[in-house]
């Protein structure tokens, strides 16, 4: 494991590009269908657990 | 319901929502689907990268407890090396079959890709249990940039092109108790 966390790319992990994509990532992801669906669902589940 | 979400979390070796969603590359839609967490992918933990949500916004009461704020998990550190790997197996690549050089990788990183990633989902829960959360938490040494001798990881596990892929950081794993030292 220890060569392992030796391939880690540390400096990309710096780049800001590495936080865009992040956040790209999670506009797309709350654009499309099925993430609604669960949302309308999750919200459901919060009002009754919160009555 | 939250509770499943620090199960997900945990499985994936992932610190926050936002790490599940990039982790999302990895998976096929299917392997997504038995886990409505996983499959929801919706992610509050964004808030604390300072990144405006919309709708989501509105959890953040209900997932704010489950987030490490500023760390960077073991799923996300080891990403680039998991891509790697995924990339040859897409195209029908395994361990055993596979040229490490068409992909400009030695033969021991080759392997690493399977062995490594193998060691280490099974120790993380032996260094979890002895406090280390996340990979921000292990000790690490610092090489300065005077120091000519850096080890320069392969392209193709490069989180991307403008990574010169120097190696100036090393973690080291402590020795817990239940972990290999192998």
């Amino acid at each position: 494991m220890q060569q392992y966390f030796e391939r880690v790319d540390w400096q990309g992990l710096k780049l800001p590009s590495a936080e865009r994509r992040q956040r790209d990532s999670s506009k797309s992801f709350e654009r499309s269908v099925e993430v609604w669906k669960d949302w309308i669902h999750l919200k459901k589940e919060l009002v009754t657990s919160q009555a | 319901m939250l509770a499943g979400l620090n199960c997900t979390l945990d499985e994936w070796l992932c610190d926050s929502f936002a790490e599940l969603i990039e982790e999302m590359e990895l998976w096929k839609w299917d392997d997504a689907t038995g886990d409505f967490w996983s499959r929801l992918r919706l992610a509050k933990a964004l808030q604390q990268s300072n990144i405006s949500f919309t709708w989501a916004e509105q959890l953040y009461s209900r997932l704010a407890s489950v987030h490490i704020t500023g760390k960077l998990s073991w799923a996300a550190a080891t990403r680039s090396i998991r891509e790697c790997k995924m990339r040859i197996e897409r195209i029908g690549g395994s361990r055993l079959d596979t040229d490490s050089e068409v992909w400009g990788l030695d033969q021991t990183t080759e392997e690493l890709m399977w062995a490594g990633e193998a060691a280490m989902r099974k120790s993380i829960p032996a260094l979890r249990q002895a406090g280390y959360d996340s990979i921000s938490d292990l000790p690490r040494i610092q090489q300065s940039y005077r120091e000519k001798a850096l080890e320069v990881i392969p392209p193709a596990m490069r989180i991307c092109a403008k990574s010169n892929g120097e190696q100036r950081v090393h973690v080291l794993i402590p020795v817990v108790q239940g972990l290999s030292q192998k």
